[in-house]
């Protein structure tokens, strides 16, 4: 059985009336990339706060390395990195300065680990300049450094490619893929963007309006991944008998009157296309596509975006 | 496993937050232009010939506690108990193995070293300006009268930090702090002469210690308990407030 690294029950933060998190159970287990995705405003950073002990929920437990989180259990947090929103630091100091803090505050005695952690964010050049020289993307960076200087066993980051440009989005997710598979460091990463998440997370857990709306797994993920010929025809029926009869294919789906999804025999495009058109069938357009989470997503919060 | 870090540690990286922190010029300001201006009028003006060093300390303390010492450290504490929700260091410094109380404490220690190292600085350097120029003798029971005068107002004056520090953590800001500071010296001036010297914190500093056109009876025991009371609830608060969540 893997070891559990998180495990939430119930977590609720209610604001007056407002539920901002509602009954949410979350299980990370280690060595797990669990992308946390959500509109804004869904939850992700309250969930994120609760789990860092910067607000308290008003209801459920969490559970941090086997143990029950509370105010006098702080022990458990020099096993934890965290970017939570925005990472702030104080701007009259230098990039090193910062980190050297954070090193006394976790108690890490070599020095070391400041270097080390700057380099691995890519931010070395940067290391004697004062942060308030930084951009966006600098302290975005520095704040991974600091979230990585103590050698943590879980990173909490939350959004970490704010105010990035591609090329850091890119180094940062290959990172955080690196610190997984090579660190074997358990990570929970928030999101708005799905594609972000889509080529991080082993694990995905939708949450929408303070609700988890659905977790999904590794396996899961991959299959909502596939490629697939997308048919638009003007009879479902007969399509589907002809695919059947005439092409042997039975891994589709109907995925709306009128449209077919096919995942099987991804090559034969032109093929499909002769044959249906040959048995009268009328083919308005034929395309060579892929499921996306962002379809998933759209279709599990869609209804009440619409709304 | 990494270490637990100690309150010595967490006060230690207090001090280097504050490092190249533009706000300590308050310190020196407080500390030393009050004996510039002391010194500059024993010097220069000829009413005050010779160093009488009754008045030459108490024309320097009544000047530091009324004018600068209430409004420059709610400053320096406004500072040091907002900056982290100012600058959104808020959610790194509590997401350490480290609870919300020791770093209260902390930077209730650092402001209690900033003051002392105010103080003494300024009774240093008052005492030296003054050997400087025509004095009467500086006997050592002078030295010592003051020496604990200037150590009883790092004490009163220390006591007015944590309602400072609840306004700063409350407010998530430096501007109800600088505005307190303000209202108080503004304060101070009016009160100063009235029967309510010995309830309004701010002027008990003052008044606990020698000042000008002193009056003949001081309740220092109302005082006292006065600036105890100031402490115990602003601590209270500050406390209580640290706890809230962090949005």
């Amino acid at each position: 059985m893997m070891a559990c690294i998180l495990k939430t029950y119930n977590l609720t933060k209610k604001y007056k009336d407002h539920k901002a998190v509602d009954d949410v159970n979350i299980t990370i287990e280690k060595g797990d990339i669990y992308g946390f995705l959500g509109l804004n405003g869904a939850g992700k950073t309250t969930t994120m706060r609760m789990i860092m002990g910067l607000i308290k929920p008003t209801n459920g437990n969490i559970e941090l390395f086997g143990e029950k989180l509370s105010e006098d259990k702080k022990h458990f947090f020099s096993r934890v990195g965290s970017i939570i929103e925005f990472p702030g630091f104080y701007e009259n100091l230098t990039a090193v300065e910062n980190l050297d803090i954070h090193r006394k505050l976790m108690g890490v005695l070599n020095k070391d680990c400041i270097e080390q952690s700057l380099e691995t964010a890519g931010i070395l050049d940067a290391a004697n300049r004062k942060t308030k020289e930084f951009s966006l993307g600098m302290k975005q960076r520095l704040g991974i450094a600091r979230a990585l200087l103590h050698n943590p066993e879980f990173l909490v980051l939350d959004e970490p490619t704010n105010g990035l440009d591609p090329i850091g989005i890119k180094e940062i997710r290959q990172l955080i893929l690196d610190l997984s598979q090579k660190r074997h460091i358990t990570v929970l990463i928030s999101s708005h963007i799905l594609s972000e998440i889509q080529q991080l997370a082993t694990k995905v857990g939708i949450i929408h309006k303070g609700k988890l709306l659905k977790e999904i797994n590794s396996e899961t993920l991959k299959k909502k991944n596939r490629h697939y010929i997308e048919l638009k025809v003007n009879n479902d029926r007969e399509t589907v008998f002809m695919l059947e009869q005439k092409l042997n294919i039975t891994d589709y789906i109907i995925s709306e009157p009128g449209v077919i999804k096919i995942y099987e025999k991804l090559t034969e495009t032109s093929n499909i296309n002769k044959i249906l058109i040959q048995n009268n069938v009328e083919v308005k357009e034929i395309s060579l596509l892929r499921d996306s989470l962002e379809d998933y997503f759209i279709k599990l919060v869609g209804d009440d975006i619409n709304e | 496993m990494n270490k637990v870090a100690s309150l010595s540690t967490v006060i230690n990286t207090e001090f280097l937050k504050l490092r190249k922190c533009k706000v300590l010029w308050c310190m020196p300001l407080c500390a030393f232009l009050p004996d510039l201006l002391i010194f500059s009028m024993f010097a220069l003006n000829k009413k005050f010939p010779t160093v009488i060093w009754e008045a030459y300390f108490t024309d320097a303390i009544m000047m530091i506690n009324m004018l600068m010492a209430i409004g420059l450290f709610s400053l320096l504490a406004g500072f040091i108990f907002s900056r982290e929700y100012q600058e959104n260091t808020i959610n790194s410094m509590f997401t350490y193995p480290i609870g919300r109380i020791q770093f209260y404490m902390s930077k209730l220690i650092v402001m209690l070293i900033l003051i002392s190292i105010t103080f003494m600085a300024s009774f240093i350097l008052l005492v030296l300006l003054g050997l400087t120029i025509k004095r009467e003798p500086l006997t050592l029971n002078i030295l010592l009268y003051y020496t604990k005068t200037y150590i009883f107002m790092i004490l009163m004056h220390f006591a007015l930090i944590p309602i400072i520090a609840f306004l700063s953590i409350y407010n998530k800001s430096i501007v109800p702090p600088i505005i307190l500071g303000v209202s108080a010296i503004t304060l101070n001036l009016i009160i100063m002469n009235t029967p309510f010297n010995t309830i309004f914190p701010w002027s008990i500093p003052t008044i606990l210690s020698p000042h000008q056109n002193g009056r003949t009876y001081t309740n220092y025991t109302l005082g006292i308990i006065v600036l105890c009371t100031t402490f115990i609830i602003g601590t209270i608060l500050s406390i209580k407030n640290i706890k809230k969540d962090v949005h």
